[in-house]
């Protein structure tokens, strides 16, 4: 517990506590509890309405929790204005001053600090060439492009040095392969700076590629926190499965009266399924939706296929470069979708019968 | 592509001639011959007169500058401008500010008071202001009987009178476009700003007043030029010792029949007005979109 006897280092660089807002009876953020090390990379994640950017703003500001707190440092900044909070952060939309040059900028937070011309003009050709602009520093705003200014925006928020940078979905006005270079460009400057980054956004390649962990959020809470791996190999819930990466969902119910342990899974056209640990699911919850990855589901003849296997028909097949995706249709109606290396085994025809079978490992079974 | 199709392509994005140019010209020479004939004509023949009445030369332009009571007229009409001006920005800001950022259904309701004042009849308005500011009037019996004062205040024929009646009239046209110009402005750059470090003050001063420059420009020459040229609410409102240039215009015209000396003073405040305003054009003018 926090004593204020105990040294700074004894807390985590940043702990949101608890945080909830509400806008009349629209509750944006519901309860959210995060510690973030220092120099950690780590991003809100989360379909729009879910609360990622009220948290944001929230430590940044611009919104004030209903309840709860924030700490930075074992110091709650909550009664610190924004001008005095000491964090940087990039917008969404273009936020350059339009009367001031690039270079002007970028040094307007020293400007405000009262620096020194000469330390403020040495800082600024520093943050140039960190984000690779040397050659606009006289430029106006207007004469650059979106990409340009965002990575001017970059350098004007790290230019006083903040322990704490906020991204707020600063690549989503951006076309796709400005947001693949300025992917690089951030995590790079992540690296040379050593800032800590929290970063908001909707779009899960984004998140997997830069993050070191990632909270992904749902219904103003997060639902679950963790390194992209972790929330792809062992997802928390449905919503997580069907969010980070493509998922095939299973209708099926649980016979508490069968099976070795606690009970079987019998999926709707009646196949039992095996292996798989029913610990995700509450003891009374009859219903549940059987998890798999279309990478982790193998494609075999129906007359040697294991135990257990599913029966369907290949409905589509599409070549994917380095996989092949199958579209098969199942007895209880619905298509599954199934990936398959491309150098593997031999392909399937659209039309074909097939035996559908996975590792229990690799399939999770969560509450309907 | 030939180098004979090469060289013939820029003609086609030439400018068109002379010809095609006036053949547009057509439309719109009904309109240009009521202007001329109505309003450039007219004009010429009052700067005509300034140097044809009652001799040939610039004698009336001397004695509009030989004595001091002219000059005095010339002074009380631009500092009663600057007045009002000044007072329209500093009240006319932060009430388009309010308007900006209120919530839209308030917004548009103090929108509508502010159109609706501007709609209603100016005489109204000004003797509305009279029976305000009078010596038994609204403001004085509060202040007096509030025990503020123990005597009334002279509020109308003299500059606080005038300064109030025409800062009223000419706010709506501060308010208005200040207000469409900060709607456009997104809240994330003094968001920005503030994050950077700056105070509400340098918000204000450094970011939100140099991207509002040309709007703030062109509102504050357009009530200035308004009130360099405002009769009726100085007629009402003024004193005899801060009469305007457009009073005195009138007084020479209708009481002393000095048609010369009047088109020499609606000459130089014509000219006045053009210099400011091309000092506008020149320092505002093509910035005001950024």
């Amino acid at each position: 517990m926090r004593s204020p006897s105990s040294p700074p280092s004894d807390h985590p660089f940043l702990a949101i506590q608890g945080i909830r807002r509400s806008y009349g009876s629209v509750v944006a953020v519901e309860a959210v509890t995060l510690d973030v090390a220092r120099g950690e990379f780590v991003t809100f994640l989360g379909p729009s309405g879910s609360g990622k950017s009220t948290t944001l703003y929230v430590i940044a500001g611009f919104q004030e929790p209903n309840s709860g707190d924030v700490l930075i440092e074992g110091r709650s900044i909550l009664n610190t204005p924004s001008n005095k909070r000491n964090i940087g952060m990039v917008f969404q939309r273009y936020t350059l001053f339009p009367q001031m040059t690039i270079a002007e900028n970028i040094g307007f937070p020293l400007k405000v600090r009262r620096r020194s011309r000469a330390d403020i003009d040495a800082r600024v050709k520093v943050m140039l060439r960190l984000v690779q602009l040397e050659a606009y520093a006289d430029r106006k705003p207007a004469q650059l492009s979106g990409g340009q200014q965002q990575r001017v925006a970059l350098a004007r928020a790290l230019a006083y040095e903040p322990p704490l940078l906020l991204m707020d979905e600063p690549l989503s006005a951006l076309d796709k392969s400005l947001r693949d270079e300025l992917q690089h460009e951030i995590k790079r400057v992540h690296h040379e700076t050593g800032v800590t980054i929290l970063y908001v956004t909707h779009d899960q390649e984004e998140a997997l590629h830069l993050s070191d962990r990632i909270a992904l959020f749902r219904q103003g809470r997060i639902e679950q926190l963790g390194t992209g791996r972790d929330l792809y190999d062992a997802p928390a819930s449905r919503f997580v499965a069907g969010f980070i990466g493509h998922s095939n969902f299973m209708p099926c119910r649980i016979d508490r009266e069968r099976g070795a342990v606690d009970g079987a899974i019998l999926l709707d056209d009646g196949t039992p399924v095996s292996g798989v640990s029913l610990a995700a699911m509450p003891a009374q919850c009859e219903r549940g939706v059987l998890m798999v990855r279309p990478d982790a589901i193998r494609l075999h003849n129906p007359d040697s296929a294991p135990a257990g296997a599913i029966l369907g028909t290949i409905d589509e097949a599409s070549f994917r470069g380095e996989a092949m995706q199958y579209s098969v249709a199942t007895a209880w109606g619905e298509s599954l979708t199934v990936r398959t290396p491309c150098g593997g085994t031999g392909r399937a025809r659209v039309g074909e019968r097939v035996a559908l079978a996975w590792q229990p490992e690799q399939a999770q079974i969560f509450p309907n | 592509m030939t180098a004979a199709q090469l060289q013939a392509l820029p003609l086609q994005d030439a400018p068109p001639t002379w010809t095609r140019r006036l053949r547009g010209f057509g439309a719109v020479l009904p309109a240009l011959v009521f202007v001329l004939l109505l309003f450039v004509v007219p004009v010429l023949a009052l700067l005509l007169r300034s140097i044809t009445e009652p001799t040939l030369g610039l004698g009336n332009y001397a004695a509009f500058f030989a004595g001091t009571t002219y000059l005095k007229v010339l002074g009380n009409t631009f500092l009663v401008a600057s007045l009002v001006t000044g007072a329209s920005l500093v009240i006319g800001f932060p009430t388009a500010w309010f308007l900006a950022i209120a919530p839209r259904r308030l917004a548009g309701l103090l929108a509508g008071i502010v159109v609706l004042s501007m709609w209603t009849n100016l005489l109204a308005r000004t003797y509305a202001w009279m029976v305000l500011l009078q010596g038994t009037g609204l403001i004085n019996r509060a202040l007096l009987g509030l025990g503020l004062i123990s005597a009334p205040l002279t509020l109308t024929n003299n500059l606080i009178g005038v300064t109030l009646g025409m800062t009223y009239i000419m706010l709506p046209f501060m308010v208005l476009p200040l207000t469409s110009a900060m709607r456009t402005i997104d809240p994330s750059v003094l968001q920005a700003a503030s994050l950077c470090g700056a105070t509400r003050w340098q918000c204000l001063t450094r970011i939100l007043l140099p991207m509002l420059s040309g709007p703030i420009a062109s509102g504050a020459l357009m009530i200035f030029v308004m009130s360099l040229g405002y009769f009726v609410t100085p007629a009402l409102l003024g004193g005899t010792a801060n009469m305007m240039l457009p009073e005195l215009i009138a007084q020479l015209v209708q009481s002393l029949l000095d048609w010369g000396l009047a088109s020499t003073a609606a000459t130089i405040l014509l000219v006045l007005t053009l210099i400011l305003y091309s000092l506008q054009v020149r320092f505002f003018g093509t910035r005001s979109t950024a």
